[in-house]
């Protein structure tokens, strides 16, 4: 399980590697590129993980790829500004990677779960009727525990329309933290517009 | 965790667990999204499309109890090419009644009653008088089978006084013969119900979706231009039922016996949640919005263009977000005495464009540039400020003296995209 350090940049034009590796080894690419890169081709590869960054001229990030069967593969980023390319290619060797832990397939052999994707999960709803002000919202498990921190698990998603109140997560244990923003100025104490004091949130875990 | 299973990924992220349920898609269709804003004429509306009264929103129930239904959309290419195609969408969501009334008397022992359906008219709360929209209040795309899933038609009274449950839920719906239907209750009937006895009635989400640029929805809205797109949208619940008979998978349930996970139903995989503020913000000047140099916007470049078909959105804002009466003399740098109904949308830009064309959203605001995707191979959705309604005139409620008011909420929001699988 060796993890090979490759960098480039297609900022200016393209580049290309080769590297031979057992299926169950990784291969991460710093990249530097022009806003951004996509994956324009693969073959007999288990996983690329773009990372994150880009939207800039000068953009980089880290590329981390896993192979899957043994065999020639290949690998093909794309930078559209100029259309540049990295082509990484190389003979992967080994038993096959089926990944990691517990797949689940339906009866027509779609992929309904594997260890590579987050699986989302929508735990449930809140709503009710504000009370003028910012609240905390009590929910059991919500964004894990101090001991067991899951904040970039948690997410809470507003879904009434027109509403006042709106989610803004700073990472509290056991609360969805909802503020109020209804932003008004007018010439006259008569004010002919308003919004909703109902909230109805969405709660999603992935 | 005393029950069910709880499985990690070996970055330590939970995929499954006991604790979360999972979506029943209920109702699936098409719809075209059209004008919402009160004005047909073209310089004070840019949603104009055709140019009749046809060309008003319409709307279609959410399937499902209001409180717990979900809405996916996406656009859906029917002809010509995708290439470049940017497709800018906002919801707005209203109200209607459904009552289901029954043909036949019931026969105590029985789980289901035949019924006929009524759908009484939409509207739109939009919170003022003084906002002007437009929409048709005949919800389309109706689908007896699907829309009162979950809702309860009796509590207490109604269909309930004739069965041992105080609330009477309804579990399931087949269409019968014409416009009658089995309509599947979560209780048997202690005593018969007689015919012609009417439901609690039930209030419905009804979805409008209308346009930001109706030019690919439509191909009424210029001579050259065919309709390529329609937008496409799954409805669904929260469901406790597994349903499923397959023998084949894994399910996980939470101790209460509800269904956790089950591999055989389609699942929502989110691919990105981001996370921002695309609101449009309120100025300091009475009755005016902030100008500034681009519009607020969050957005998600996918990682896999070549099926950007394949990804939804999980509508997570809806309805006004912003609201300005410009009184006479409020604005310098607008047209005086105007009303502007904002809400927050979205943006599906295919290949080929390599913008989010945020830049005019709805020609009340143009300066700025619009969002680069960082390549025209690139493809996103986005998250943005779009103008609902405007209408030139500005109401005078004190002593002659035009009002201006804003109303902005300049909310943090969440943009979830990701593939059904």
């Amino acid at each position: 399980m060796t993890t090979y350090n490759l960098s480039t940049d297609i900022r200016n034009g393209n580049d290309s590697d080769t590297q031979n590796v057992g299926t169950f080894d990784t291969v991460s690419i710093s990249i530097q590129f022009r806003y951004g890169i996509t994956v324009q081709s693969q073959s007999n590869i288990g996983s690329v993980s773009l990372g994150t960054g880009g939207g800039n001229f000068d953009s980089s990030t880290t590329v981390t790829v896993e192979f899957f069967a043994a065999g020639a593969y290949s690998l093909v980023l794309h930078q559209s500004y100029f259309n540049r390319t990295y082509t990484l290619t190389g003979t992967a060797s080994g038993t096959t990677n089926y990944g990691y832990g517990l797949h689940v397939y339906d009866t027509n052999q779609n992929i309904r779960m594997d260890m590579s994707r987050r699986q989302p999960r929508i735990v449930g709803f809140i709503s009710g009727t504000g009370n003028g002000s910012d609240f905390d919202y009590p929910f059991a498990g919500y964004n894990g525990s101090s001991s067991d921190n899951r904040g970039d698990e948690w997410y809470a998603l507003s879904l009434e329309p027109n509403s006042n109140y709106y989610v803004d997560d700073t990472g509290a244990f056991g609360d969805v933290e909802i503020k109020r923003a209804d932003v008004r100025t007018s010439n006259a104490s008569f004010q002919v517009l308003g919004g909703s004091e109902d909230y109805r949130m969405v709660i999603i875990r992935m | 965790m005393a029950y069910g299973i709880e499985v990690f990924n070996k970055s330590g992220k939970t995929l499954i667990d006991e604790n979360s349920r999972q979506l029943q898609i209920l109702k699936t269709g098409t719809m075209v999204p059209l004008c919402m804003g009160s004005s047909f004429s073209y310089s004070t509306n840019p949603f104009r499309v055709g140019g009749t009264n046809g060309s008003q929103a319409q709307g279609t129930i959410a399937s499902g109890s209001s409180s717990n239904s979900l809405i996916f959309i996406r656009p859906k290419r029917t002809s010509g090419s995708r290439n470049g195609a940017t497709l800018q969408v906002g919801i707005y969501l209203g109200k209607c009644n459904y009552t289901w009334t029954s043909t036949t008397a019931t026969t105590v022992g029985q789980n289901f009653v035949y019924a006929t359906p009524t759908v009484g008219n939409a509207s739109i709360n939009t919170f003022s008088s003084y906002l002007p929209y437009s929409f048709d209040n005949n919800p389309v795309n109706t689908e007896h089978t699907a829309e009162t899933i979950g809702d309860v038609v009796g509590q207490y009274g109604n269909w309930a006084s004739y069965s041992a449950n105080s609330i009477l839920v309804v579990t399931d719906i087949e269409h019968h013969s014409g416009t009658t239907y089995k309509v599947y209750v979560n209780g048997t009937w202690s005593s018969s119900m007689p015919a012609n006895t009417a439901s609690k009635t039930i209030e419905k989400t009804v979805m409008f979706p209308h346009s930001g640029n109706s030019r690919r929805f439509d191909g009424a809205w210029t001579s050259d231009s065919a309709a390529d797109f329609t937008l496409e949208y799954k409805m669904g619940v929260l469901t406790n039922n597994a349903e499923e008979s397959a023998g084949y998978g894994v399910e996980v349930y939470k101790s209460n016996g509800s269904l956790a996970f089950s591999s055989n139903r389609e699942n929502f995989q989110i691919k990105s949640i981001t996370t921002g503020s695309p609101d449009m913000a309120a100025s300091s000047t009475l009755g005016a919005f902030e100008q500034p140099s681009s519009l607020p916007i969050i957005y998600n470049i996918v990682e896999d263009p070549a099926n950007f078909d394949d990804y939804w959105v999980l509508v997570s804002v809806s309805g006004s977000t912003a609201a300005f009466v410009q009184g006479n003399g409020q604005n310098s740098t607008g047209t005086n005495r105007r009303v502007i109904g904002m809400t927050t949308g979205y943006i599906f830009v295919y290949p080929g464009n390599g913008f989010f064309d945020n830049r005019s959203m709805g020609y009340v605001w143009t300066s700025g540039s619009s969002q680069s995707l960082g390549g025209s191979s690139n493809a996103g959705i986005a998250m943005a400020p779009m103008l609902a309604t405007r209408y030139d005139s500005v109401p005078q409620v004190n002593q002659s003296a035009y009002v201006s008011d804003t109303w902005a909420l300049d909310a943090t929001r969440s943009l979830a995209i990701g593939k059904f699988v």
